[in-house]
């Protein structure tokens, strides 16, 4: 397995998968019930579709250390502080493939863009594919991560993002060291948010005697959260 | 008189924009709330009167129906694109004064948080029930929501948090405002805080939706 070497892997739009039912359960509806909710989103799926780019890499490492009663990870000489629910997922991980995915800021920008002059629905259906598509990207570097944990007889966790099960946002920037100075297409501002929005960061824990274990909404304090029952996992 | 009143909250509260829109499907080709609120205002209807009796009754309805689930987010958006296509018809009416708003209302999605849509529903809402809101926007530090409120000194403010892992830098930025500006009432929402929370960090109001905002500021 390739140790601390960036692989990237760039997709094109017709490999992005966004289906519109599932833009409309996201939204509460059904398609066959409203036949505008149906255009609105079909119409954004091409919109985004136009000008996507999705693109992805990730950076294996060795976990030096893993401490479940506290919360934290130490990779390549960081400490993170994970939180007890990642942590207790990464048990008996070996290695950390750090990884980000984006679809570039087009969506993000032309749905803000129709916010602004108006066109509320468009621009929130719009954003909500956006977010979809950066999700796909993020799946297909998780299955490529997979694959390579499996050819060294590996076996790989869920995903894990700073922001969510309590592990705090600033790690973005701890978590951006890892990638050393490759120039990836995703920054951080000051508040360790990424550009673009529509990005998806984190780490998989890889190691013989890992479990995948799919997403738990019942360990999730966000009860309004619009995904929130409707996928068990997200790859 | 009444009758156009009727339709034009109608129009709002189903999301009919102008004749030309296709939503919602059984109002194909009538009037929508464009062209019938200029039809009130050639009949002489008073704009304050079109504004409270229309549309922000209209409002009203749509944030009970959002609260009680009966609606969901894309029919609040039709709602309020058609409140909007309304109210640029009454803008010279505010502008002279002949109508005023019930008060400024700032508004923020927190440091450290890029989530909107619950921001900018709350926004709708409070719009649509007649007040003027200034919207921060997202990832707003706390030294921006001070100056704005220096700037207007009466405001009303509203903090949203979607992250477990922002809800501390709300906490700052309430206490930072609750130390310079103790009688500015600050109404918090997001998925992750709630009442005890509110109480915490010393915030006025807890809004778990859009209307219980709007219900709040209106006391």
């Amino acid at each position: 397995m390739d140790i601390n070497k960036l692989i990237e892997i760039q997709l094109s739009q017709n490999d992005i998968e966004v289906h519109a039912k599932n833009v409309a359960a996201l939204m509460e509806y059904t398609l066959e019930s409203d036949q505008h909710m149906d255009y609105v989103i079909h119409s954004m799926i091409n919109k985004a579709y136009q000008s996507i780019m999705p693109i992805g890499g990730f950076i294996i490492n060795q976990i030096e250390h893993i401490d479940i009663k506290s919360g934290s990870i130490k990779v390549n000489n960081i400490l993170f502080n994970v939180g007890k629910i990642i942590a207790s997922q990464l048990k008996h991980a070996e290695y950390a493939a750090v990884f980000y995915a984006t679809i570039g800021n087009y969506v993000e920008k032309e749905s803000k863009k129709m916010i602004e002059t108006g066109d509320l629905l468009e621009g929130y259906t719009l954003d909500l594919i956006g977010s979809e598509a950066a999700e796909f990207m993020a799946s297909s570097i998780h299955q490529t991560i997979k694959l390579e944990a499996n050819k060294n007889n590996l076996n790989i966790t869920n995903r894990f993002s700073p922001g969510y099960c309590n592990w705090d946002v600033n790690e973005q920037h701890n978590l951006f060291s890892l990638f050393n100075n490759n120039q990836i297409p995703v920054t951080l501002n000051n508040s360790a948010l990424m550009n673009p929005i529509k990005s998806v960061s984190g780490l998989v824990g890889i190691g013989k005697e890992v479990i995948f274990k799919p997403y738990s909404c019942a360990k999730c304090s966000d009860k309004k959260c619009i995904y929130r029952n409707k996928k068990s996992e997200k790859n | 008189m009444e009758d156009i009143l009727v339709k034009l909250g109608y129009c709002v509260e189903f999301g009919k924009v102008d004749k030309n829109a296709p939503y919602p499907p059984d109002m194909k080709g009538q009037d929508g709330a464009d062209e019938l609120t200029k039809q009130a205002i050639e009949q002489g209807i008073s704009a304050a009167v079109i504004l409270e009796d229309a549309l922000v009754a209209a409002m009203n309805r749509v944030g009970q129906k959002f609260t009680e689930k009966k609606i969901f987010i894309p029919q609040m958006l039709m709602s309020a694109k058609a409140m909007n296509a309304a109210v640029a018809h009454l803008k010279p009416f505010f502008n002279s004064g002949e109508i005023t708003r019930k008060g400024k209302f700032i508004i923020a999605t927190v440091k450290g948080d890029l989530h909107d849509i619950g921001k900018n529903l709350v926004k709708m809402a409070i719009e649509g029930a007649g007040w003027e809101v200034i919207d921060l926007g997202v990832d707003v530090p706390t030294e921006k929501v001070l100056e704005t409120i220096q700037a207007n000194p009466d405001a009303k403010i509203g903090l949203s948090a979607l992250l477990t892992t922002t809800m501390g830098n709300m906490q700052v930025t309430v206490e930072s405002i609750k130390s310079k500006y103790p009688s500015n009432a600050i109404i918090i929402g997001g998925a992750p805080v709630n009442e005890e929370f509110k109480t915490k960090i010393g915030a006025d109001f807890y809004a778990p939706d859009p209307q219980s905002a709007v219900s709040y500021l209106n006391r």
